[in-house]
């Protein structure tokens, strides 16, 4: 109740922190991206499946991403308090032509032609790599930093778009989890 | 007057969009399940028709259908984005009776994107 009336009353600042934080990650996320199409473009990406092979990169990148997800879940609760909103599916409301639903749209149809070439490169057999080989070069790459700490700038985007995504796609849909009745399930 | 019989809208009025939706919620599950299917059956023709092994085949069968599922659910999303612009009715992808909670359903997509992934990392 404390933390309600704390909210109510710096409701504003709440949602510029928030705005802040959000755009931030993203910020962040965007330069380690961009960083890895320097380093693939610059590198060659069909020799790091001999590097990851056997390896402990592909599970450790899987969980982050899970952990980055379960806490974008956490950071969806925390918006859902801020901003009170009814759920998706019983707002009377839902905005389609504003900036979020064409950046939804977009994102989408980018997602889509990515996958797309990844059906591609894995029925040629890998010739283009798939995307997977990419994701196998970040997960090994070290370049300024100690060989030990090979592949953190992956595992920290990987953290970064789980984060994004499950705080994104993994909203609430109704209220607290706990508090739910069967009924209310949409 | 709703949306629909308003013609051209401005933004403002896209934020009432979902008074009376296109609900086709059944028939997206319908092509969904379609689409997986076809999925299913190319991956069998990869396998015992082309000889591939059951971890190539699997990548590119999930692959295939993860970019078909997308790629529906972009079609959505650019119809909607367009749908305010234009004037046409909100379409609504998920069934209006379903019994599921998207709470549960998302992660349970997760949990199966990454045991596919794991298919895909052998690769």
């Amino acid at each position: 109740m404390a933390i309600l009336n704390q909210v109510e009353r710096h409701r504003k600042g709440y949602r510029q922190l928030e705005i802040g934080v959000l755009s931030g990650l993203t910020l962040v996320l965007s330069i380690l991206f961009i960083w890895g199409i320097y380093r693939a473009l610059t590198g060659d990406i069909s020799q790091c499946a001999v590097l990851t092979a056997n390896s402990s990169a592909g599970p450790i990148l899987a969980g982050v991403t899970i952990i980055g997800f379960i806490g974008g879940r956490a950071a969806a609760y925390v918006r859902k308090l801020i901003h009170q909103a009814p759920a998706v599916v019983k707002n009377p409301e839902i905005r389609t032509g504003g900036l979020l639903q064409m950046g939804l749209a977009i994102f989408l149809t980018g997602t889509a032609c990515v996958i797309a070439y990844e059906t591609y490169a894995l029925l040629m057999n890998g010739n283009p790599p798939p995307i997977t080989s990419y994701v196998r070069c970040a997960a090994a790459d070290h370049a300024f930093l100690p060989e030990r700490l090979a592949g953190l700038p992956a595992d920290v985007a990987a953290f970064l778009a789980g984060l994004l995504i499950g705080n994104w796609l993994w909203y609430p849909s109704d209220d607290w989890l706990w508090r739910r009745k069967n009924s209310d399930a949409v | 007057m709703w949306p629909s019989m308003t013609g051209r809208l401005r933004h403002s009025s896209c934020q009432a969009t979902n008074e009376r939706p296109v609900r086709l919620g059944r028939y997206f599950a319908i092509v969904i399940c379609a689409g997986a299917v076809g999925v299913g059956a190319w991956m069998l023709v990869l396998r015992f028709a082309f000889g591939d092994d059951w971890a190539t085949a699997i990548s590119v069968a999930a692959s295939g259908f993860a970019t078909y599922s997308v790629g529906v659910l972009a079609l959505v999303a650019m119809y909607n984005w367009l749908s305010c612009k234009f004037g046409w009715r909100y379409l609504w992808a998920l069934p209006a009776d379903i019994r599921f909670s998207l709470d549960f359903a998302i992660p349970a997509a997760v949990i199966a994107g990454i045991i596919v992934g794991w298919f895909v990392w052998q690769y």
